[in-house]
Order: structure tokens, then C-alpha cells, then sequence
């Protein structure tokens, strides 16, 4: 067991070393973190549905621009998006808004699996039951036999052990 | 040439419904005359559709441009590997495609000799004709790829730029095998409901197909995320597009189906959920075909065409309709033989990993859809992107990753606490450790850390139960380590092989986190003899170039790269332009390892050259999402191939009697 942890330490190390190295802090010429947040909500209107922080198009380069622009005039990223989406509608947004209809977008998937989690869990609680149940009447009709009694205490000790 | 491929359309219309109309009238009268014919029938409709594919090859290979298809996705200057590959470029060719191999799996399907599917056979043949037929309606009168252009072209209109990467021969035909195989575990399923026969003889008559099929589906979504990666030209490899997203969503239920069928196997549990599965699993197949061939959703793959939709969506409507029609029916057979014993168990598990993979289909769907159904209650057009999409799956998609780890090592019937010390508490201390280590490191997003705290979870688990099995047979048989190893997996392959599976997966989340979270960019704008740096990397630029790449003109640039100081080559990233094509294709310079890749693009230029844009990204890791892939592949294909004691039964079986056409009535 000692050497097999030794490998898993040894995989462990050359993994972190791998993560660091790749962990560096961006680099000073890559966009400005608010002109990226910015351009990561919006989608290229040239039609290619793609969002302008990736599309290489003209009409993204023309949005990254408007944006650089508008954080330079001291508008906030809200502020940014709030004056696309009136040019354009919402659709310019890469993501719906969290309000109003839209707000049914984000909380329908936890709700559902939500909802899937309690139904197994109520299906589990009732089937671990009426199995109890079963199990019950199983002893007590076995109770005057010794032997079988017996081998099924050594099957339970054993598959224990096995488990 | 044209004109026998459409008529082997036409014909195959009848022939299948002249193979229905025997195979129905056969079970109605219990005729093996009758059910023989249909399997005729059946074999002549695979030998129509290979007519008609073969002869719209050869229309792309001669370059007629009488035909309309060939035409618009075709050019005489075309190499000659993407005039084979242009037959699945668009609507027509890519429908062709589907029905082409769902006639040979209808073929397989009707010469299924197995005992055991002796009387569902004929059911399951019926079910997969009538959807041969619907898709050879399609071609023949909606969709038709053998359809005339007059005047004929002089030169077509060439394929589209984006098309012509090797990437893009395996794709699309890995892709379309993987939705089309998933019919033949669905019609099983149809089969045992309208038989209703409540073992589970349709799951293992069909576990191999369904294995196939998902092998597939995943080298298709693979395949396609690399193809976008190195065709597409900005960085990323998934998009969250709605035909990206409808490529997962069979994958996702597929998957959730060859888990929890595990446990009607051991258990004769969960037949209902099954059933249900996989019903999804086929229709969601369809809804892919349809978002992609429709166009009813904005999408880079442009290729949609809106007049087949309405089909589309009522071809699902039926298959929905009648299958829950026939499970109503059934409900009563459909019981569960056993109960769970604890809340604790391997069966309790395996309906947690059941609820996150059809959580996170629902979530991929819903997302999908969402823009449709705002735009019919609101009247409002919403775009639901990759913030949406990274923002509701992730949680889910870590969750899962943990249950990979957990599922397998959890006792059948009735877990203990001790289990879960014994199995779990080693690689829970290795987990931890490497995260507190990592984050001492200086790797401070929470995110990551997670998900990589959980992919080593994960995979200490797999390699520690492995070790143990290996310890085991060790000490009983005294086998070298490699022997006892390969002894220990080649006699339980399916496990082993899906243990292998789970491996990808993490390997494949290492890399979706090191893209995903450490992804360093710059653009910039250079003279020639200026360089660009990012990261330990330098490149130098020389100037631009042009040159003819046949058809077609490439504008170049031969970056020189260096790392820290050493020299590593040269770097081409493109603009080609296309005789056809307004806006230019772009096709970047990769140089990667397992570490990172150095992604280059040519973003644009002033006239002369000077100066140059490039967009240059360091992507951590990516290349471990191609790596998982193949070890995805050795996964599946070890749990696919017999298991050795399998292999001399069946040598040693005795052939089985003649059951579907032999012997009259």
C-alpha cells in the first residue's frame, strides 16, 4: 500500500506542478477584466451567434471597441449592457436576465432536479419500508428452524466481510 | 446517374411498406413464409439505399452539376477527399446518410439470430421500417438530394470553407451512427412493450448495440469539439450551440440509460425508468436531426432548411404519443420484482447518477428551447449562451464526477458505514490534501480547485479498487502484478471498461477546467520584426505572404516562436480565400503538448501587411480532453469485446435453430 501511495503522491506533485505552471496571472496585454466581463454577455449582431468576447468578425471588433469606449467615459458594466440591449433587444445578451419571465430560464433546471431528488427519496424511504416489513415476516417464520437461522447469520457475517 | 438514385428512393418507399405490410400480416398470422419475405424485404432496402448513396458519391466524384445539391456544395476545384465528404455537407446528402444506415441496421436488426429475440425480432423490424419510411418520404418529396438544376452550373458553388478539414469526414458519420443506432434499442424496447414481456431480455439482446451507439455518439461530439477548435478559429471548442447542445442531449440519456439498466439486470428493478429512458433517449436522437436540419433555432451550422421542421416535430409527436401510449398499457408488468433494502446502496446510487444526467439533459434542453418559449409567451427573442449553460451545468457536472467516484464502490443491496470507510476514506484524505496543497500553490479559483479535488477523488478511487482487485488475485494465485492485472480485467470486462470510461471522464474534466479557468489571451497589432510575448512564449513577425492553395489564395505569416529563449519552430497561422465564399476562412497555428497550446490567429491586417493583428491564447491543458477521448474509446471497446469464458460458449454452442423464416406454418 506504501508504494502504491508513494505513485499517487508522485502523480499528485507532477499534477500541481503542471497547474502552477499554468496558473500564471494573465498577461498585461490581454483585454481589461471589465472590457472581458462585458464583452462575455453580449452576442455578435453579424449573425453568427456567437459571443463577442470569441467572434473575430468586423461587427466584433466594432463592439469591443464601443465597449473599451464606454468603460473609458465611466460607464459601469450594467450600464453598458442596459444600452445594448435598447439598441438591439434582449437578444443581444448571451444569457437571460435574471428577472421576470426570464428568471423561470435559471431556477426551472435546480427545480426539477430538486424535485427528481425528493421524489427518490420518498420512493427509496417507502421501498426500504415495506422491504423492513418483508423482512420481518421472513424471521419470524424461520424462527423454528435452527439450522437455516444459522447459515443465514454466517451468509450475513460473510458478505459483511466481503463488502 | 441521378435519375437511379432517386428511383432507388421511390422504390425503397415501397419496398419498406411492402416489408411492413409482410411483417405485420406475418405476426398477425404467425407465418414464417410471410416474415421471411419481409426480411427480404428488408435486405432489399438496404441494397436501394446504397444504390441511391453510392450514386450521389459518384455525382460528387464527377462533379455534375445538374444536380442541385452537388451544385451548391461542390466546386470542380475541390480536393478530391472533400468531394467524398461533401454528400453529408447538407440537408439532403446528411438525410441520406441517416437512412442509409438505418437501413442496414434494419438489416441487423431483422437477421438478429439470438434465441431470446426470437419473438420480438419481427416487432422491433416493424417499429425501425417505419421510421426508414418517414425518412424515405423525406428524401423523396421534401428533401430530395437527386433533385435537377436547370440550366445545369458551369462550377458549383464549392464547399462550405468551414467543411474542409479532415475533422469534418469523421463527424458527421460518427455522429449520425451514434443517432441512428439508438433506434435499434428503442425498437427492442416497443417490441417487449407490445410483447409485453417484462424481463429484461430487450437490455441485454440491445446492451452491445447501445454500447456501439454511445461509443459513437461520444467520437461524434469529440470529434466535433476538436474540429471546432482547430476549424472554427476562436479558441474555444464548445460553444453551447443549439446543434452542439442537441448532439448531448441522447448522449447524456443515453448514458443515464446503460447505467440504471445495471440495475433491472441485477435487480429486476427500475424497468419502468428504463423503458422511459429510452424512449427519451430515441426521441431526443430525432429533436438533434431536427435542430439540426430545420433551422428552427439560430445556429453556427447554418444548414437548416425550415420546410422539413414541421415534419420533424410531428414524426416526435407520434413516436412521444404512441410509445407513452403503449407504456400506459404496460404499467402493471412494469413493477419493480424487488425493493431497496437501504438508503445506502449501490442501486440508491446509481438513481442519484440517473437524476444528474437527465438534470443536466433537462437543463441542456430547456436552455435550447428556452428562446422559442419566450418568444411564444413574452413575444420576446432571448439568446441563451455559454454564461447560461457554464453557469447551470457545472454544479450538476461536478456533482456527477463525484458519483462517478462513489457509484461503482457502494455494495449492492445494502451498504455499511465501514464500506464507505474502507473505500472512500483514502482517497477522500488524497483529495483534500491535493487541494489544500494546490491552493498553497497559488491556485486560488475556488471553482477549479474543486472540480480538480474531485477528478483526483475520482481517480484514486478507480486506481485504489484496481490495485486491490490485482492484491487479491495476487494472493490467491501467486501471479505476477501485469498477469494478475490483465487476468483480473479481461474476466470482468464490462467493469473494468467502464472503469476505464470513468478515467476519461476525468481525464476530459481535467482539461475542460485548465481551458476553462487558466486561458490567458493577447491581441495585438505588430510590424514586422516585432514580437508578441504571452506566457514563457515569444513570437516574431516576419511580414505577410500570399500564395494559391488551389483553388483557392492563403495570406500567411511564418511566425518564429520561442520558449523562454529557446527556439521551437515556426508558427503558420492563415486567411484563406475562398473563389465562392465572401468572408475568408481562418485557419490557425497550433503548437501544443499536454501542458498547453499555443493557439495562433490571424485576426487581421492593414493593406501591405503592416501591421498584423493577432489574437494569441495560451489554452492549459486542452489537450487532455483529446486524450480522455481515446482512452474513452480503449474503455469502451474492452467492455464491447466478449469476455473470454463468452467466447468458448458461443464456440462451443450448438447452432441455433432456424426461428424467424424457416418451416412454414
Amino acid at each position: 500500500m506504501q508504494s502504491f501511495f508513494g505513485k499517487i503522491l508522485a502523480a499528485m506533485v507532477l499534477i500541481l506542478a503542471v497547474l502552477t505552471a499554468v496558473a500564471q496571472a494573465p498577461s498585461a496585454l490581454a483585454s481589461t477584466p471589465e472590457s472581458k466581463a462585458v464583452e462575455a454577455n453580449l452576442i455578435c449582431q453579424c449573425g453568427c451567434t456567437m459571443v463577442v468576447n470569441v467572434c473575430d468578425c468586423g461587427t466584433a471588433d466594432q463592439i469591443r471597441a464601443d465597449i473599451q469606449k464606454k468603460l473609458d467615459q465611466g460607464m459601469t458594466r450594467d450600464q453598458i449592457l442596459a444600452s445594448y440591449v435598447k439598441t438591439y433587444g434582449e437578444k443581444v445578451l448571451a444569457a437571460p436576465t435574471k428577472k421576470g419571465f426570464n428568471l423561470t430560464a435559471w431556477i426551472t433546471p435546480f427545480v426539477a432536479v430538486l424535485l427528481g431528488a425528493g421524489v427518490i427519496l420518498l420512493a427509496i424511504r417507502r421501498w426500504v419500508g415495506t422491504f423492513r416489513g418483508e423482512e420481518t415476516v421472513e424471521v419470524n417464520e424461520t424462527t423454528g428452524n435452527e439450522d437455516l437461522r444459522k447459515y443465514s447469520d454466517r451468509l450475513q457475517s460473510e458478505l459483511k466481510d466481503y463488502l | 446517374m441521378a435519375d437511379i438514385g432517386y428511383i432507388s428512393l421511390v422504390l425503397g418507399i415501397f419496398v419498406a411498406l411492402y416489408a411492413l405490410a409482410a411483417a405485420i400480416l406475418g405476426i398477425r398470422n404467425r407465418d414464417n413464409r410471410l416474415l421471411g419475405s419481409a426480411r427480404g424485404a428488408v435486405v432489399a432496402l438496404a441494397f436501394l439505399t446504397t444504390v441511391a448513396s453510392v450514386a450521389l458519391f459518384y455525382l460528387f466524384w464527377v462533379s455534375d452539376f445538374s444536380v442541385r445539391y452537388v451544385a451548391e456544395n461542390s466546386s470542380r476545384g475541390l480536393p478530391a477527399l472533400y468531394k467524398i465528404s461533401a454528400f453529408w455537407a447538407g440537408q439532403p446528402g446528411s438525410l441520406l446518410l441517416w437512412e442509409w444506415f438505418l437501413a442496414f441496421f434494419t438489416a441487423g436488426v431483422a437477421f438478429t439470430s439470438r434465441r431470446e429475440a426470437k419473438d420480438m425480432v419481427p416487432y422491433a423490424t416493424v417499429v425501425m421500417l417505419m421510421v426508414n419510411l418517414f425518412f424515405l418520404v423525406i428524401l423523396s418529396f421534401f428533401s430530395n438530394p437527386f433533385a435537377r438544376l436547370f440550366p445545369a452550373a458551369y462550377d458549383g458553388n464549392g464547399l462550405n470553407p468551414l467543411l474542409q478539414n479532415p475533422g469534418m469526414i469523421i463527424h458527421p458519420i460518427t455522429l449520425y451512427v451514434g443517432y441512428v443506432g439508438f433506434t435499434v434499442p428503442y425498437a427492442f424496447a416497443i417490441a417487449a412493450l407490445i410483447l409485453n414481456r417484462s424481463d429484461d431480455a430487450w437490455i441485454k439482446l440491445t446492451r452491445r448495440w447501445t454500447l456501439f451507439t454511445w461509443l459513437f455518439l461520444s467520437i461524434g461530439i469529440i470529434y466535433g469539439a476538436q474540429w471546432a477548435y482547430v476549424e472554427l478559429g476562436w479558441g474555444g471548442y464548445w460553444a453551447w450551440d443549439p446543434v452542439e447542445n442537441a448532439s448531448l442531449l441522447p448522449w447524456l440519456t443515453g448514458t443515464a440509460f446503460f447505467h440504471s439498466v445495471m440495475i433491472q439486470e441485477k435487480r429486476g428493478m427500475l424497468k419502468l425508468w428504463n423503458i422511459n429512458l429510452i424512449i427519451a433517449t430515441f426521441a431526443l436522437s430525432i429533436f438533434g436531426t431536427l435542430l439540426t436540419r430545420s433551422g428552427v433555432l439560430a445556429s453556427v451550422h447554418a444548414f437548416g432548411d425550415s420546410r422539413i421542421g414541421s415534419l420533424f416535430i410531428g414524426f416526435l409527436a407520434v413516436i412521444i404519443v404512441v410509445s407513452l401510449a403503449l407504456v400506459y398499457r404496460r404499467l402493471d408488468t412494469l413493477r419493480s420484482e424487488n425493493k431497496f433494502q437501504s438508503y445506502l446502496s449501490r442501486e440508491s446510487s446509481f438513481l442519484f447518477n440517473n437524476l444528474l444526467l437527465v438534470g443536466i439533459a433537462f437543463a441542456v434542453f430547456w436552455g435550447t428551447v428556452f428562446p422559442l418559449i419566450s418568444e411564444a409567451v413574452r413575444g420576446v427573442k432571448v439568446t441563451v449562451g455559454p454564461p447560461f449553460f457554464n453557469q447551470i451545468t457545472i454544479p450538476f457536472g461536478i456533482a456527477l464526477m463525484l458519483l462517478i467516484g462513489v457509484c461503482p464502490l457502494i455494495a449492492w443491496r445494502k451498504s455499511s458505514v465501514d464500506n464507505l470507510r474502507v473505500n472512500f476514506l483514502y482517497p477522500f484524505v488524497t483529495s483534500v490534501v491535493f487541494m489544500v496543497a494546490a491552493y498553497l500553490l497559488g491556485i486560488k479559483h475556488i471553482l477549479s480547485l474543486v472540480a480538480f479535488a474531485t477528478v483526483v477523488f475520482v481517480a484514486t478511487t478507480i486506481l485504489l479498487e484496481v490495485f486491490r482487485g490485482v492484491r487479491v488475485r495476487r494472493k490467491m494465485t501467486g501471479e505476477n502484478p501485469l498477469v494478475a492485472l490483465v487476468r483480473l480485467t479481461t474476466r470482468n470486462r464490462r467493469r473494468y471498461g467502464g472503469y476505464l470510461v470513468h478515467l476519461a471522464m476525468v481525464i476530459m474534466v481535467i482539461g475542460f477546467t485548465g481551458m476553462g479557468a487558466f486561458q490567458q489571451e493577447v491581441t495585438r497589432s505588430v510590424k514586422p520584426g516585432e514580437t508578441i510575448t504571452i506566457g514563457s512564449y515569444t513570437l516574431t513577425y516576419p511580414g505577410l505572404y500570399e500564395q494559391p492553395q488551389g483553388e483557392n489564395t492563403a495570406v500567411y505569416t511564418d511566425l518564429a516562436v520561442t520558449k523562454d529563449g529557446k527556439p521551437l519552430g515556426i508558427l503558420r497561422p492563415e486567411k484563406v480565400y475562398h473563389p465562392n465564399h465572401e468572408e475568408p476562412s481562418t485557419e490557425v497555428a497550433i503548437k501544443g503538448g499536454l501542458k498547453e497550446d499555443l493557439f495562433v490567429i490571424l485576426a487581421a491586417w492593414d493593406k501591405g501587411g503592416i501591421p498584423a493583428t493577432f489574437k494569441i491564447l495560451l489554452n492549459p491543458l486542452v489537450a487532455w480532453i483529446w486524450l480522455g477521448e481515446y482512452v474513452l474509446i480503449i474503455g469502451t471497446l474492452f467492455a464491447f469485446w466478449p469476455e473470454r469464458s463468452r467466447v468458448r460458449q458461443m464456440q462451443y454452442k450448438p447452432a441455433p435453430a432456424p426461428e424467424f423464416a424457416q418451416g412454414g406454418r
